[in-house]
Parts: C-alpha cells; sequence; structure tokens
C-alpha cells in the first residue's frame, strides 16, 4: 500500500471514468431513495465511497476532479443543476475531499479509510450546513447539528467499509 | 501488499467523538424554541395597533380583551388561540368565524374592536405544515 505522503499516479483515462460512472450512479441511486435514515435532509453519503476511494488510489486533486465532476454531470442528470441541492453538494463534495486529504496527511498510519471516511462525513455536513447558513443568511440551521452529527459516526463508518473493501481490491481491479 | 487493520484506535477514537458530541447537542439544543414547536408560542392581542396582551399557548386558559366595540374572549389551548366570543357581538363576527388559529403568522381580525391576535414563536413554517419541500 502506498503510503500517504507519497506522490499520487495519475490515473488512466478508463480508470477516472470507471470511478467517475461509479460516483455518479451512486449519486442518482442515493438521490431516488431518500434512504432508511429517520432525519430529513441526512443520506448516506453513498457517492463518498467514490471519492474516498480516488483520494486513496490517486490522491487529492483527483479525488476533487472526480468528487465535483460527479456532482456537476449527476446534477445534469437529475435536473438539479445550480440548483440549492447542487452548491450543496459541490461544498460538501470538496470541502470532505480537503478535509480526508488533510486527516491522510495528518493521521497517516493511524487513520484508517474508515476514519477517514468518518472525517469526510463529518466536514461534509459541516460543509453543507454552513453553505445552508449562508445560503439562508440564518445561523438557525445549525441546531440540526447534532442529529446531523449523530448519523455521521454510523453512516462515515459504512461508507468508509465499503470503501475499504473496495481499496482492498482497487490493485487487482486495476489490472483490468 | 500489507493489509492493514480495518479499524484503529483513532478511528474508534473519532467515531466515538462524534457520538458524543451529536448526543451532548441534542441534550443543548432540546430548550430551544422551535425544538419545542407548539407550546414555545404565544399569541400578540393587538388594539389599535398596540400590543394590549401576550397570550402564551402552552395549555388551556382563557382571557377578556377591551377592544373598541367591547370585549372579546380569547380562549388559547396548546398551541393554537381562537376568539370564543364577544360582549356585545359585532355585525360579521368573522373574528367568532375564524375558528382556531395554530401557525406562527396566522392572525385574527376584529375590525369593529380594532383588535388582530397574531399567533408567534417557533418555527415558521409551523410543525407538519411546510409550503414546500425540495431535496
Amino acid at each position: 500500500m502506498r503510503s500517504p505522503g507519497e506522490p499520487a499516479r495519475r490515473p488512466s483515462l478508463p480508470r477516472l471514468a470507471l470511478l467517475l460512472a461509479l460516483g455518479i450512479v451512486l449519486h442518482l441511486v442515493e438521490g431516488a431513495f431518500l434512504g432508511p435514515l429517520p432525519v430529513p435532509g441526512a443520506k448516506m453519503g453513498l457517492a463518498n465511497i467514490v471519492t474516498l476511494l480516488t483520494l486513496l488510489a490517486y490522491g487529492l486533486r483527483w479525488a476533487l476532479l472526480v468528487g465535483v465532476l460527479r456532482v456537476a454531470l449527476a446534477s445534469l442528470l437529475s435536473g438539479t443543476f445550480l440548483s440549492l441541492g447542487f452548491m450543496l453538494a459541490v461544498s460538501g463534495a470538496v470541502v470532505s475531499a480537503l478535509v480526508m486529504a488533510g486527516g491522510r496527511r495528518l493521521g497517516g498510519e493511524h487513520l484508517s479509510p474508515v476514519g477517514t471516511s468518518v472525517l469526510g462525513a463529518l466536514s461534509h455536513n459541516l460543509a453543507q450546513l454552513a453553505a445552508f447558513a449562508l445560503w439562508a443568511r440564518h445561523t438557525g440551521v445549525f441546531y440540526y447539528l447534532p442529529p446531523l452529527l449523530l448519523l455521521a459516526g454510523p453512516t462515515g463508518l459504512f461508507t468508509g467499509l465499503a470503501a475499504a473493501y473496495l481499496w482492498q481490491r482497487w490493485t487487482a481491479i486495476s489490472r483490468l | 501488499m500489507k493489509r492493514p487493520g480495518l479499524l484503529t484506535p483513532l478511528d474508534g477514537l473519532l467515531i466515538l467523538a462524534l457520538l458524543a458530541a451529536g448526543a451532548a447537542g441534542l441534550w443543548l439544543v432540546r430548550g430551544v424554541p422551535g425544538n419545542a414547536a407548539a407550546a414555545g408560542r404565544w399569541a400578540r392581542v393587538e388594539v389599535d395597533g398596540r400590543t394590549v396582551a401576550r397570550v402564551p399557548l402552552d395549555g388551556p386558559r382563557q382571557e377578556w380583551v377591551q377592544g373598541r366595540w367591547g370585549k372579546v374572549l380569547l380562549e388559547a389551548d396548546t398551541g393554537r388561540i381562537r376568539v370564543k366570543d364577544e360582549q356585545p357581538l359585532c355585525p360579521r363576527r368573522i373574528c367568532l368565524s375564524t375558528g382556531w388559529v395554530s401557525r406562527p403568522g396566522q392572525p385574527i381580525v376584529c375590525v369593529p374592536n380594532h383588535l388582530v391576535v397574531r399567533v408567534e414563536g417557533g418555527s415558521p413554517a409551523g410543525e407538519g405544515s411546510y409550503d414546500a419541500v425540495t431535496w
């Protein structure tokens, strides 16, 4: 396994397309079903699996690219391009990719992909609430933070496990 | 390829810290108006634009208010209020027939009495009655 500090390899175009397609599908699937979570607006963050996987395999720059392109293309497909939901998704994707990269740099071996994913879930929530507070010009939305934080642990754990399993098999997939 | 453990101690600490922060946050905001919904509301009563009474909507209570035309009996309940009676009755009795109001901002108006009753506090949308929801 590549250590977090090592310079990232450049993904081939097909592999980048594969990651992007995976991200778009997960994004759309999640948008179509509100999911089993009891808090309105709370999501599993399935698409974050792909952002994390890209981060693990190719580093921050490519994770950012895949994250932003995923949101842009998925929102074009679902007809929400440039809507409020789109803005929230972009801010969440960008900030969580940055924070996850920072976490891997600082935490090194102590932070597994699962922990990185939990960090990503947390920062995704914070970024979206902050973006929504800016949009609504009201800080009251942060009262919504506690239930979201409670859910960020389990959802981050789940998506992190998914990303970790994918990551373990990534070298095999990469030989395709 | 080295296969690292799925969960490191730092991961566990992170998850536990998140859960603790969430639980603590829930406990902290439990008394915030808008969370308490209906019980946190009140009704402002105005005559000629001046506030003459503020009636808490936290349980059953009744109150007479002096208007221009006569006296108006307000009946409050948890999260709602209505005009129950007037003495003497005004010609059109619109305030009486308005019935219960519960959504913040929703008014009861009696023109002969120069009287406006308005529900205030709580979340602007009111519980379970959104104008629009989108994701």
